[in-house]
């Protein structure tokens, strides 16, 4: 069976590590992970992938949605499904962008079973097709 | 809105020990406030840990007692954060109203910078580490449970470890604002030579200015290419001009104002002004610094 392909944008490096090896025990194929919006639209642009798991807050620079919104312009097919410790990320930043549609939006302390998380990137790629 | 008059003043206020007074008190309690609940979630964690080995964790009671419940909730406090009106102080009766605005706008930006950090370090390792743990636990991998108990201590340990260390030329905060933006948006750079290389107290303020012109130029103009010239004005000021090729105009200024347009008034103590031209589609943002005073 086609493991799903996904890619992970998460700048804080131990959570990074975390839940890219808990997606991996899943049986998911994390094809590229990156503290790094730039380098994540990159690999998009070259390589197949089913779905994004992005971290809403990336440090200085683009936000999470920022990046959502770049790769599913070079790809209107990608599942997204944002991350984010806030109950509604509103209370972040005033001012925020849209999520592109059919995106999927998961506080952090949800995660907590990993198969939560994996549910939602199977519904964010159903979504879109 | 490039008004010296109304910039003397602002500054005068954010020079005033009742200005510097206040953001101190406020960033003494946020860092005791954020100290007391990682030293309460430490306890509780030990509490729980009592008598048991790692593997025997209960997991979803860490995650709900250590986490990220009560770091989200000092960060939400923290991004409404208010002071609240100074009273009496040393401000002449004239600058009362004008003091207790300029407070607040910097109470407000360092309230964001805090809520951010917890945010992204402190909740965000909360969180994965109880993840670590959970999976470990299936997996029966005690060496990941110790890794994440030992970050889980780093973390409580010293929560504000990292927040505030800023002390990079004005190169290197621009480049650090610039880098994330990469693929997203062209950038041309010009920095005088003499600025590039200095280390102000106001450099983050500085890049601050720069991150925000970026994100409104990019989620709310859609631009793709930005120029960025930095120059110094006069001997004490620097003068940043972000000319972008936004294709949707800025918001009018009856618009709530939003933390960005907070930070452009508060650190350039009101000497800012963003036009749209009339003949291309092109957004022109001036911000003058001031480099007396303090990073506040």
């Amino acid at each position: 069976m086609k493991k799903t392909k996904v890619i992970l944008i998460e700048d804080e490096e131990f959570t990074r590590t975390t839940i890219r090896t808990a997606l991996i025990q899943q049986g998911l194929d994390i094809v590229f992970d990156t503290d790094r919006v730039s380098a994540a639209v990159e690999f998009a642009k070259r390589n197949e992938i089913d779905a994004a798991v992005i971290d809403y807050n990336l440090g200085n620079g683009p936000t999470g949605i920022d990046a959502a919104n770049a790769l599913r312009k070079n790809d209107p097919e990608l599942g997204i499904v944002l991350l984010t410790a806030f109950l509604n990320p509103l209370q972040l930043e005033s001012k925020m962008a849209k999520l592109p549609r059919g995106s999927k939006y998961l506080i952090k302390h949800s995660v907590s079973e990993i198969s939560v998380l994996v549910r939602e990137i199977e519904a964010a790629i159903s979504a879109k097709k | 809105m490039l008004n010296s008059k109304i910039g003397d003043q602002r500054l005068k206020i954010r020079s005033s020990e009742l200005f510097q007074q206040s953001i101190r008190k406020f960033e003494d309690e946020t860092r005791q406030e954020l100290d007391r609940l990682a030293s309460e979630v430490n306890k509780q964690l030990r509490g729980l840990a009592n008598g048991k080995t790692a593997a025997e964790l209960p997991v979803a009671n860490i995650l709900e007692v250590i986490g990220t419940k009560a770091f989200r909730d000092l960060s939400i406090s923290l991004e409404n954060a208010t002071f609240p009106n100074p009273g009496a102080s040393t401000l002449a009766e004239e600058d009362l109203e004008l003091g207790a605005r300029v407070i607040n706008e910097k109470i407000q930006i360092i309230g964001h910078r805090w809520a951010v950090f917890i945010h992204g370090r402190v909740q965000t390792r909360v969180s994965a580490a109880a993840l670590m743990i959970e999976e470990a636990n299936k997996a029966g991998d005690s060496a990941a449970i110790s890794e994440a108990i030992k970050m889980l201590n780093e973390i409580l340990n010293d929560p504000a470890s990292g927040f505030g260390s800023h002390s990079q030329s004005l190169e290197d905060e621009i480049t650090a604002r610039l880098n994330p933006w990469e693929g997203l948006l062209d950038v041309e750079l010009a920095i005088s030579p003499e600025l590039s290389t200095q280390k102000s107290p106001r450099n983050q303020d500085i890049g601050e200015v720069i991150g925000e012109a970026i994100s409104n130029a990019v989620r709310h103009g859609l631009a793709r290419k930005l120029t960025l010239n930095i120059a110094p004005l006069g001997e004490n000021n620097i003068s940043i001009t972000i000319e972008d090729d936004a294709t949707e105009a800025p918001p009018n200024e009856n618009i709530k104002m939003g933390l960005g347009t907070k930070i452009f008034e508060s650190v350039s103590d009101g000497r800012w002004e963003l036009k749209r031209s009339n003949t291309e589609s092109k957004t022109i943002l001036t911000v003058v610094i001031s480099l007396d005073g303090t990073a506040n």
